[in-house]
């Protein structure tokens, strides 16, 4: 299933994942997914190749409760971001700078009992930087304590 | 009975105090939050303590259970804590003995957490409970479910020990396999926890989940005479035991029941999955997850120990130290107790045994230290994973086989 985006096609099992479950998503500076189109060759284009305005790929960001407090109470966004911390820039010019300084501390890093999933692989912290790609799903978690 | 406010969570980073509420995670720093109790709260004596029941919870004061009815108690704790002279006598040390925590009702350490995650689940009016598991969890959290008549919710990587899956799933759990690693098992059920708002006893009852496991500390305690050992050797996979221990040592110092405890807490940990011994013998303060844990020992394979940071604090406060063990040496170790002590553990309860001849033989244990390893769980969930035995023989039903076969 695709949709266009932007005037390109956009791979989006995520919304149909979401809307499967019912979550509520919340764009943050996205346009909305249009209809789909009727072209056989769909799946041969991809946004990142077919961009001339090289535009950010479009991720979906899960936070749990905790997190929540500092993102208006939202848990499921799409955002279009290329990094990471591109992604969490993006939300804290939504929701304001907080999330910033109680994910990374006063030198940039990750804090020390935050967990960040990217396609459910957790990052290091040299992976911040990593390239995202359209369709990507970022997770972020309190180092759950396990045993 | 209840008098203000007693039992209350922190968190253990930052102190900032939350009430008395379903809650795991600081929304400040992020740091695990941790019970804590007003300090009347610890008024019992030696003697109020041995008058009663058999079982972990004799340590009422301690526990942070609000309403004694809603308690699930099928039996766990108050196991046995052994002289092990035979053993001490094969590793070269003069006082050792067993806490042998095999003897729980299912069979492993983790029945102590799990009781008071569940009965706190009933307190807090939760519908169902669940948990992240490598194993012996499972089971525990499945059958205390049970007894208090609410549904479970298992997650657990699909490369568990066939017993301990069905051992779990006959208690009447629904076991979700992850194909993925502890963490990832652990992952979805925080996300679980998070979205379908499931009791989920190590993610957010983690902070009640583990006062349970004081117990273990407060018994060895009380067994030896109130008072602590030299050392306390721990199997060692989140670094959620080895933490409780000492919490319960150190609260019975606090109210009272044991002075001047001076416990070096020692951390035991398979080699293909030892990022807490790793960060400990290497000095760093990074703990670095083990993305893919090579191991047998599939019920401490965590490669991202949630109280791997608390563990790491509590060896050095301690004066304690941590090793890492090769599987033939726990397979090996699982052996040595069986014959020399009569308990059959699994080969990550007696990690702890494999730890001790190790740390003789490299000097790190003294030999007339007073030490009390922990053998946290039953070898008959794991048998599949020792090596046949050789001293097994089949013959025919005559007098004369039994001679030939045991050249008598
Ligand atoms: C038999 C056994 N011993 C010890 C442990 C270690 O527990 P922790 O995660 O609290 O370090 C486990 C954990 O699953 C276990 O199954
Ligand atoms: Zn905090």
């Amino acid at each position: 299933m695709y949709y266009f985006y932007a005037g390109f096609r956009y791979e989006a099992e995520i919304y149909e994942e979401s809307m499967r479950l019912s979550f509520n998503l919340y764009a943050v500076g996205v346009a909305e997914a249009v209809p789909e189109s009727s072209d056989p060759n769909e799946h041969l284009y991809h946004p990142l190749h077919m961009n001339p305005l090289k535009m950010s790929p479009k991720v979906r960001v899960t936070v749990t409760a905790v997190l929540a407090n500092y993102l208006g109470g939202q848990r499921d966004f799409i955002v279009e971001a290329d990094s990471v911390r591109a992604v969490i820039e993006e939300l804290a010019k939504k929701y304001g700078s907080e999330i910033r300084r109680r994910l990374f501390d006063e030198e940039g890093r990750l804090r020390r009992y935050i967990n960040i999933y990217v396609n459910d692989r957790g990052l290091s912290h040299q992976e911040l930087d990593m390239r995202l790609q359209d369709g990507d799903e970022v997770l972020i978690l309190p180092a759950v304590s396990g045993g | 009975m209840l008098s203000g406010v007693q039992v209350f969570l922190r968190c253990r980073e930052c102190g900032k105090p939350f009430g008395h509420v379903l809650a795991h995670v600081c929304d400040e720093c992020f740091g695990a939050l941790e019970a804590a109790y007003s300090p009347d709260r610890y008024s019992v004596s030696r003697t109020m303590i041995e008058a009663r029941p058999p079982s972990m919870w004799r340590y009422w004061e301690f526990l942070p259970l609000l309403d004694a009815s809603k308690k699930v108690d099928i039996g766990a704790g108050y196991t046995p804590l052994l002289r092990a002279e035979r053993l001490a006598k094969k590793l070269g040390v003069t006082r050792l003995y067993i806490k042998n925590d095999t003897v729980n009702p299912t069979f492993s350490f983790k029945d102590r957490p799990s009781s008071l995650a569940v009965s706190k689940a009933r307190e807090f009016g939760l519908g169902s409970v669940g948990c992240a598991s490598t194993g012996n969890l499972a089971g525990a959290t499945a059958a205390h479910a049970a007894s208090a008549g609410i549904p479970c919710y298992v997650f657990m990587p699909n490369s568990v020990e066939r017993t301990k899956i069905k051992q779990a799933a006959l208690y009447g759990a629904e076991i979700l396999l992850v194909q993925g690693t502890y963490d990832d098992a652990n992952r979805l059920a925080a996300l679980a926890a998070d979205r379908l708002g499931i009791g989920i006893v190590n993610v957010n009852l983690r902070p009640y989940y583990v006062e349970g496991s004081k117990t273990m500390g407060l018994e060895i305690a009380e067994q030896l005479g109130w008072r602590a050992p030299d050392r306390i050797i721990v199997p060692t996979a989140s670094g959620a035991l080895l933490s409780a221990i000492f919490k319960g040592i150190n609260e019975a110092e606090q109210a009272g029941l044991i002075r001047d405890s001076n416990v070096a807490m020692t951390c035991a940990q398979p080699l293909g999955c030892s990022p807490i011994v790793k960060a400990f013998r290497e000095r760093t303060d990074r703990i670095e997850p083990v993305r893919h844990p090579d191991t047998v020992v599939q019920s401490l394979a965590i490669g991202d120990p949630g109280d791997g940071y608390q563990a790491l604090k509590i060896l050095k406060e301690s004066g304690g130290t941590a090793v890492a063990l090769t599987d033939d040496e726990c397979l090996e170790a699982v052996e040595l107790l069986a014959s020399t002590e009569g308990i059959f553990a699994e080969p990550g309860g007696a990690i702890s045994v494999a730890a001790l001849k190790k740390l003789v033989e490299l000097g790190e244990v003294g030999r007339d230290e007073e030490v009390v390893c922990c053998v946290t769980g039953t070898g008959l969930k794991t048998v599949e994973l020792q090596p046949e035995p050789n001293r097994v023989k089949t013959i025919p039903p005559t007098l004369e086989g039994v001679r030939k076969a045991l050249n008598l």
